[in-house]
């Protein structure tokens, strides 16, 4: 019972990161149908954004250093959008979808040869003690951190939901994923709704990068292989669904957990990939996602 | 009978878009669809290639039931259309166009082509030469190595009647061929349809907005409305059936 | 699709000359500069000019022509996105590595040369095989998938061929694939260099190649029009999949050293850099894009290293940016989709 409970929580913190991420890859596509390959990178950015300033303003409270990492990747996020796809948004698909690529693999080599290929860690700002009431009641031994990234990434996505559902900015950027031709004709600046998109999704990730690096470690190459997952979990939800991104985002996290618990860590990505397949052959539009009809 | 529809039926969530849509169309005859904008005539046509899989109802091209074969199997069955909003292979030569359409009869296989075999030399050059003397019964083989999408638009849509006969179909279907013409491109269209209409051993089915080019070609035509076919007969009478004026009516533009 | 400046180099323009330069003639003057260069560099004679180095680049050209003119067929010529290239050559290096190694018998227990040749033909001919039925399954499974969810389920397999290697101990797990037999040299990757880009370009021009233009063209229309699009984007990936399998088998024959992780998602990259540099839908352009990838790469670790030893690994950051170049200036490619006249078809009557 109490390791299944720790699993729980295990689940839960692995779901909350990708759900951070995955976030960033579903809006982008729900807007203007671009899966963004460099977006994983973006979370690793912001990892190490998270990084720096830990360890060169170690003075700031994480309460304020957090929001500025989230700042910072944001302006990053919207830069690469700026310079890299807006450009392209009329060209042939497959051209921005391939400048995303190059942005990627920029972004990674970027940080390795400025910062080091080495893993790291971002000293700990978040207690680490165990969650004195669990483990009282339940027999579970959980840290306060853990707990606390579950719950302020919980926190972020319903922060998100309500932009997006409640307020005038959401509204125009539903209406662009509805209809992206129509919504410059109705006065919405579609530029502003794009750039607010990817400073959200970039946000978002960086979020995720700071806790993930506060979980478990961070090194160059993990967009590559987090960043990935994430996008698992944003398609096997159904790609531009908000709520389908971080369903799914817990969906994959449990998934992998009980794989490394009970079969083989060596076996979660492949198990991971596996599932996005025969998910994607029952449900080819995510499960939370909307089937177009074919125009003839 | 070329092709026999019985009781098509088709909807989109609520929405009836094509509801017991019945046709009899004899080997070489050429019937018309005509009806306002979204009364379901390109549905017709999407149920009859197979893009869309009907509710209901009954497909037979010839004796063949055809109803919910994938679309490439019905187009190998001997039915060929064209588009509404035309569907060439833009960026391949006008003469790649018509060899491409030519695809079923290659007459070599993979590894014929991979080594040039005798085989493939022999039936390439035979497709090579099918194909110009098939452009050049429509006019386009001074054309024949021009981009497909670089065409005028009159020539695309007959680049595109072209391309689907070269397939060598039983029933050909065209979907507002006049679509977007002016007075003397209809005249010249109105022309390829009743010379096809004569040289080919087919039956064509014609979906048009224009009265003018049902009136001239047309031996029977169909109103479908919302879906339901309100009138049918031979095209002067049609046109005087006072359901058929309150369905133009309700349109912009009243019928000619 | 944007407007390419002229048709597609499947139809030559009917008062043109006919080419000089001929396929058989490229393959003779391949063969005729290959032979004497192996043979000189293996004999150690002018060193300082027939560098092994120098012929151990145009090994690894060669082989990288192979896996881009591959993948071409099927994101430039099928107008899909696959990205999982690097799978398939997976898929090839270890089934060449297995049957090198473990199957087939030493080259020393056979007569010289022929020995090699003949290991070398079953390796690879076995690498194909593998690497081909990989694709079809793939193709089989992906039957109903286009576009994006075309993309994501190749890199999908891509990862899991990868994963799956690394679990299998037999191989060396993670560790990676050792003491595999120097069977290739240069003249064989050149060989099958020519016999690559000859089956493409008979393929492309036949009827085969028209249909599967014309699936990126309008895949509606290919489908109204007769075409069974499972059946011809099933054969696309299965001989995209064997071609990059054949750059497997040769690579770990070459390499002597492979690992699961030399096959990821990286190495797919790097193809696609290198087939977007050159032009899509061009196999004229899939062998340029990879010579000048690797003569710019070389050059800037040449030119960055005279600076300082370590501002060589620096060039990484160049290849990116040249592919976001690239696509924000000129998405053509350097080549855009002309031919060189030697892949071209021969004038039609």
């Amino acid at each position: 019972m109490d390791t299944i409970i720790q699993q729980l929580f295990n689940a839960a913190q692995l779901g909350a990161v990708y759900a951070l991420i995955a976030l960033g890859y579903s809006m982008v596509y729900g807007i203007i149908r671009l899966i963004n390959f460099a977006h994983g990178d973006i979370f690793m950015v912001g990892g190490f954004v998270g990084l720096l300033l830990t360890t060169r303003l170690g003075w700031l409270p994480f309460y304020l250093l957090m929001p500025l990492a989230m700042i910072l990747t944001a302006l990053a996020g919207v830069a690469v959008e700026r310079v890299a796809y807006r450009r392209l948004r009329n060209a042939q698909r497959m051209s921005v979808v391939i400048t995303t690529l190059g942005v990627g693999i920029f972004l990674e080599n970027f940080v390795r040869l400025t910062v080091g290929p080495e893993t790291r860690q971002i000293p700990a700002r978040l207690p680490s003690a165990p969650v004195h009431w669990l483990q009282q009641n339940l027999g579970a031994f959980v840290t306060w951190d853990k707990l606390l990234i579950i719950l302020i990434s919980l926190a972020l996505m319903a922060i998100l939901w309500l932009v997006v559902n409640r307020t005038l900015i959401g509204t125009a950027m539903r209406a662009v994923a509805d209809n992206k031709d129509v919504v410059p004709l109705m006065g919405v600046n579609l530029n502003l709704i794009i750039t607010v998109t990817f400073a959200i999704g970039s946000a978002l990730a960086a979020a995720g990068g700071i806790f993930y690096g506060q979980a478990y470690s961070i090194d160059p190459y993990m967009g590559i292989d987090l960043g990935w997952k994430a996008f698992i979990a944003a398609v096997i939800g159904g790609i531009g669904s908000i709520e389908g991104a971080v369903l799914g985002s817990f969906l994959l996290a449990g998934v992998e957990v009980i794989t490394v618990a009970y079969l083989s860590s060596n076996l979660k990505n492949g198990i991971a990939f596996g599932l996005l397949i025969l998910l994607l052959l029952v449900w080819p539009w995510g499960i939370m996602g909307k089937p177009t009809l074919k125009k003839v | 009978m070329a092709l026999r529809i019985t009781e098509l039926t088709k909807s989109f969530g609520g929405l009836t878009a094509v509801a017991k849509f019945n046709l009899a169309l004899g080997e070489r005859d050429l019937q018309g669809i005509i009806g306002p904008n979204g009364a379901g005539k390109t549905t017709v046509f999407n149920l009859i290639t197979g893009v869309y899989t009907p509710d209901s109802g009954q497909v037979l091209l010839g004796e063949q039931d055809t109803t919910r074969l994938p679309s490439d199997a019905i187009a190998r069955a001997g039915i060929a259309r064209t588009f509404q909003n035309i569907r060439l292979f833009a960026q391949m030569s006008v003469l790649d166009n018509i060899t491409m359409a030519l695809h079923a009869h290659a007459g070599y296989g993979l590894l014929d082509a991979t080594f040039r075999t005798a085989t493939f030399r022999r039936e390439e050059a035979r497709l090579l030469t099918e194909s110009r003397d098939h452009l050049a019964r429509f006019g386009l083989l001074d054309r024949q190595h021009e981009q497909a999408g670089s065409l005028p638009y009159g020539e695309q849509r007959r680049l595109e009647i072209a391309r689907a006969l070269a397939t060598g179909p039983k029933v050909l279907l065209l979907d507002e061929p006049a679509a977007g013409m002016n007075p003397r491109e209809v005249e010249e269209l109105i022309q390829l349809i009743r010379q096809v209409h004569q040289d080919f051993p087919l039956a064509i089915l014609l979906i048009e907005h224009q009265l003018p080019v049902v009136m001239e070609l047309c031996r029977e035509v169909q109103v479908l409305d919302f879906g339901q076919t309100i009138a049918s007969g031979g095209p002067r009478d049609v046109v005087r059936n006072p359901l058929v004026i309150e369905a133009y009516l309700g349109e912009e533009e009243a019928p000619a | 699709m944007s407007s390419p400046s002229q048709p597609l180099p499947t139809a030559p323009p009917a008062d043109s000359k006919p080419p000089r330069v001929r396929f058989w003639m490229v393959c003779v003057a391949v063969l005729v500069l290959a032979i004497p260069l192996q043979l000189l560099v293996d004999a150690g004679l002018y060193s300082d000019v027939l560098n092994p180095y120098y012929l151990h680049l145009l090994t690894v050209i060669g082989m990288n022509i192979i896996l881009v003119a591959s993948l071409n067929l099927l994101n430039g010529y099928l107008g899909e996105f696959a990205l999982g290239h690097a799978g398939f050559m997976a898929v090839g290096a270890y089934t060449a590595a297995l049957l090198a190694t473990k199957v087939l018998p030493g080259a020393a227990a056979m007569p010289p040369v022929i020995g090699t040749v003949l290991i070398l033909l079953v390796s690879l001919g076995g690498a194909m095989i593998a690497s081909a039925g990989v694709g079809y399954l793939i193709g089989l499974v992906t039957f109903k998938t286009v576009g994006d969810y075309l993309a994501i389920i190749t890199l999908g397999f891509n990862m899991i061929i990868v994963n799956a290697i690394q679990n299998i101990e037999f191989v060396g797990g993670p560790r990676g694939f050792t003491g595999i037999p120097k069977n290739t040299n240069f003249v064989a990757v050149a060989l099958c260099v020519l016999l690559t880009i000859g089956v493409l370009r008979n393929l492309i021009q036949s009827t085969f190649g028209r249909v599967w233009l014309s699936i990126r063209e309008n895949a509606i229309a290919a489908e109204l029009m007769g075409v069974s699009i499972p059946k011809a984007k099933n054969w696309a990936f299965t001989i995209a999949a064997a071609f990059a399998g054949l750059a497997g088998g040769l690579w770990a024959q070459n390499q002597q050293f492979i690992t699961p992780r030399s096959f990821d998602y990286s190495k797919t990259t790097e193809i696609l850099v290198m087939l977007y540099l050159g032009g899509m839908a061009s196999l004229s352009g899939s062998i340029l894009g990879v010579v000048a990838y690797t003569v710019l790469m070389e050059l800037l670790r040449n030119l960055l290293s005279t600076f300082a030893p370590q501002l060589a690994e620096w060039r990484m950051l160049i290849s990116p940016l040249i592919l976001i170049i690239i696509m924000l200036t000129r998405q053509t490619g350097l080549l855009g989709n002309r031919e060189w006249s030697w892949l071209r078809p021969k004038q039609g009557a």
